[in-house]
């Protein structure tokens, strides 16, 4: 076996540790070896002086820390292993760490789905509301009127409610160009309140029997 | 000799081959006593340990065309190996009690 031979079959061996730890093991034997060629010794002599590529990485990966040791344990017992129906990437050295992780990730997710929800409802009611309050305000010039509807803009009443005041809002402007349309506000919004009728009595001051 | 005293005394004769002066890897090798049989697969992993608790450096110095590592002690190396030495005494009470205890005399083996 040759040095190039012996270095790749120690980084075969190896292959369940991380790449930087490959490496500096490669270098380490390399440098090792050289050193032993400037004492006199062939290539080939050289390399059979030392350890056996397989022994030389158990050994680095039985001083490596728990948690890589594991892996690489865990790893070799996979390859090894006839049976391939599992998934490669079913690691399960960490298991005690993964399950209180896994509970905290889905714990942040529903709070951020909640958040995200929350904001969405707010945009939606301001999205239907500002404009009720517009109109109501522009049109109709109550403002608290407006302000309450939007309060109430989801609802189904509310809606309705919501419906009404524009009708009212839009007849009244027919007054400013009444020979344009030829109808009147109030013939206009009576035609209107026969289709859907006010939920609550009528309001006061905006001309409505 | 047991592993994990073989393993102490290991870090401890690669730190004392270092009090001197800097050396390498194979040089290291070779002036460590030959009970502990230490080889490369060994050395490997305690100059990486005495590396990362900061009790050795390294410098990457070009020889005879090649790059080579270099390892020195640093203040916390030297305060290990003083500290080893220290435990001498603590190491003989263990081997006084382990052999009047045990009815054996390593003097008479």
């Amino acid at each position: 076996m040759n040095k190039h031979e012996y270095l790749e079959e120690l980084t075969h061996q190896l292959r369940v540790i991380p790449d930087d730890e490959i490496e500096r093991a490669r270098a380490f034997y390399s440098k090792s070896i050289d050193d032993r060629r400037e004492e006199g010794l062939s290539e080939q002599e050289a390399v059979a002086s030392l350890e056996s590529p397989v022994e030389a990485a158990q050994r680095i990966i039985s001083e490596l820390p728990t948690r890589p040791r594991a892996t690489a344990k865990l790893h070799a017992e996979k390859t090894s292993s006839f049976n391939r129906t599992a998934p490669a990437n079913a690691d399960t050295t960490d298991s005690s760490l993964s399950v209180p992780l896994l509970i905290g990730i889905t714990i942040l997710t529903l709070i951020v789905a909640l958040v995200l929800i929350g904001i969405w409802v707010a945009v939606i009611s301001l999205l239907v509301g500002t404009p009720v309050v517009l109109i109501g305000t522009i049109g109709l010039g109550h403002g608290d009127i407006a302000i309450t509807l939007a309060g109430v803009g989801l609802g189904p009443h509310g809606r309705l409610r919501a419906f009404w005041f524009t009708s009212r809002a839009c007849c009244d402007a027919l007054d400013e160009i009444p020979h344009c349309m030829g109808v009147s506000s109030n013939r206009c919004f009576r035609m209107i309140s026969a289709s859907y009728p006010m939920p609550n009595k009528s309001l006061p001051g905006c001309g409505i029997p | 000799m047991d592993p994990q005293m073989k393993r102490g005394f290991i870090e401890a004769c690669v730190l004392a081959s270092l009090h001197e002066r800097e050396s390498y890897g194979y040089q290291i090798i070779r002036t460590i006593p030959t009970v502990l049989e230490l080889t490369e697969s060994t050395l490997y992993p305690v100059l990486k340990r005495l590396e990362n608790a900061g009790q050795i450096a390294v410098r990457t110095s070009e020889h005879k065309g090649r790059l080579r590592k270099y390892y020195h002690l640093t203040p916390a190396g030297e305060a290990r190996l003083t500290e080893f030495i220290a435990e001498r005494a603590q190491i003989r009470d263990i081997y006084d009690y382990i052999e009047g205890y045990s009815g054996k005399d390593s003097a008479h083996e």
